[in-house]
């Protein structure tokens, strides 16, 4: 491999066919082979992507948080680690984006409500933002930005299942949770439950694929910050020899430091 | 020198400094304030609405003060190479963070005494228990000051610090400020639940918070 | 809207977000390849000398 990446070339190539054909298979599933649900009816379609894409988004954050831990500790510390918590947390605030949006196209004509101030919901739009400040924090560059972010994202992580528990909890207090809840429990059986199946299983491919070409492509924007940066120095370092006020001149003319 | 000492160096250097220039007493606690008046025209000063959700504004005034205060906490440490004085001290860097942690504790229980006394007489609001009030502002204010400092110290050396610790900060403390404005809607006497099992809460977020923040702080501030 | 409609918004919305971050990802991509010197392999980190 000439390019630093996490997939051999061809693999990827795979994996994005394979990624590509089984959301085809998902479109045909769950548009057309599922039935509408005896309650939701077509809205409950809907599903078959929210459903996979809130799993990403936690998949994300959860490659994220081990990505930056393994870069912490010193028998791993690779930027490896780093530019792969990097690429995860942008792939990951797309589809956490996406879960909420899809989230609420399903809420309105189930629920006749946009949001709803339950602990997923909640908890995913706090999710949302944190992946937003750690990308901001991804954006500054330096020498400390894996250490900066690896730490970040950790106390992110930690984060997460409490504000979960304490947003259930006080939802469970003020006795709203329950229509919420039973809904989301409901069974499925059959052809459903195997759409949703599919659609984790073609969303995940889409992740893996989507993580080596992002992954590269921090790689590569890596290799070229260094190159702008030795060229800076260079150029630096050959104006003080010719230019005045050069440390050179200084010493050649005796001047006093 | 042993890790409470140290501490206590490091803490009390920055409250001489606020005692010194008095930023905390003149600029955020005036800050808070407005904050709390701002909400009255905001919302329906009649009606007791305002005392319903007295609780949760008062929170949200605490919060953003906060922010004030974290801020200058790590903006004195930018004159003079402070941060490498810091480094080179020979300072336990866990002593530090909690000295820093510390000094915004204490401002910032001054700052709740003085926007609570604000809440109680604008927003007419009874105390019914104290004892829950002050565990639950304790807990508080020991999460956010943590947390508080750890970002602090994380985005010290940027120079987009300032846009970029409250983007940081608030969404971790959201657990925060829902514990105590639940605890003190109990304490306050609007809310018919316990409010004690929040302050358990707040006391968990805080000690995880201090226990990353003891041993973080000597890498991010490395690389500050 | 119908019930169709707001399914129909969803999937059409996931393809077109989909297929624009894949996008998004190809387009720096090409930038990034094309502003780097002839040799692809980018210097290993650790070999800048600092200023």
């Amino acid at each position: 491999m000439r390019e630093d990446a996490l997939l051999h070339r061809r693999v990827a190539t795979v994996v994005g066919w394979a990624a590509l054909v089984s959301l085809a298979v998902l479109a045909v599933l769950g548009l057309w082979v599922a039935p509408p649900d005896a309650v939701q009816r077509d809205a409950q379609r809907l599903m078959y992507l929210h459903v996979p894409a809130a799993w990403l988004a936690y998949l994300a954050f959860g490659v994220t948080a081990l990505g930056s831990a393994l870069y912490l500790w010193r028998r791993t510390r690779s930027p490896v680690w780093d530019r792969i918590a990097g690429a995860s947390a942008e792939i990951g605030v797309v589809f956490t984006a996406l879960t909420l949006v899809l989230g609420s196209l399903w809420g309105r004509p189930v629920w006749g409500i946009w949001w709803a101030w339950d602990a997923r919901l909640v908890t995913t739009a706090v999710l949302f933002f944190l992946y937003v400040g750690y990308l901001a924090l991804r954006r500054i560059p330096g020498p400390g930005r894996a250490t900066r972010c690896a730490i970040a994202a950790l106390i992110a992580f930690v984060d997460v299942p409490i504000v979960h528990f304490s947003v259930d909890w006080w939802r469970t207090l003020h006795q709203e949770g329950t229509v919420f809840n039973d809904e989301l429990k409901a069974q499925i059986h059959g052809t459903m439950a195997f759409t949703l199946f599919w659609g984790v299983l073609a969303f995940t491919l889409v992740f893996v694929y989507l993580l080596d070409k992002r992954y590269r492509l921090e790689a590569l924007e890596e290799g070229r910050d260094e190159r702008e940066l030795e060229q800076a120095i260079a150029e630096r370092v050959a104006s003080g020899e010719t230019g005045p006020g050069g440390a050179a001149d200084l010493v050649d003319s005796g001047a006093p430091r | 020198m042993n890790l409470w000492r140290e501490v206590m160096l490091v803490a009390g250097k920055d409250l001489r400094i606020e005692a010194r220039s008095r930023v905390t007493l003149y600029q955020v606690l005036p800050f808070g304030l407005i904050v709390v008046l701002l909400f009255a025209f905001a919302l329906d000063p009649s009606r007791g609405v305002l005392a319903r959700v007295a609780p949760g504004l008062f929170w949200v005034a605490v919060l953003l003060a906060a922010l004030l205060a974290v801020s200058r906490s790590f903006q004195v440490e930018t004159e003079n190479a402070a941060r490498d004085g810091l480094r080179l001290s020979g300072l336990d860097p866990a002593a530090v963070f909690l000295g820093k942690a510390g000094a915004i504790a204490v401002q910032l229980a001054v700052l709740e005494v003085a926007l609570g006394a604000g809440v109680a007489f604008l927003y007419d609001v009874e105390l019914r228990s104290v004892g829950l009030l002050v565990a639950a502002a304790v807990a508080a204010t020991a999460g956010v000051a943590a947390t508080g400092t750890l970002y602090g110290v994380l985005a010290a050396g940027l120079r987009v610090r300032e846009t970029l610790v409250p983007l940081l900060l608030l969404p971790v403390v959201a657990p925060v400020m829902l514990g105590a404005t639940r605890a003190w809607e109990a304490g306050l006497g609007r809310a018919a639940s316990d409010g004690w099992p929040w302050v358990a809460l707040l006391a968990l977020f805080a000690t995880l918070y201090t226990s990353i923040g003891m041993l973080a702080f000597g890498s991010l501030l490395e690389e500050a | 809207m119908t019930d169709a409609g707001y399914v129909v918004t969803g999937w059409v919305l996931t393809a077109v977000v989909l297929a624009g971050y894949w996008a998004s990802i190809a387009r720096r991509t090409r930038r990034a390849r094309r502003t780097l010197p002839p040799d692809r392999t980018p210097a290993p980190p650790g070999e800048t000398p600092e200023p």
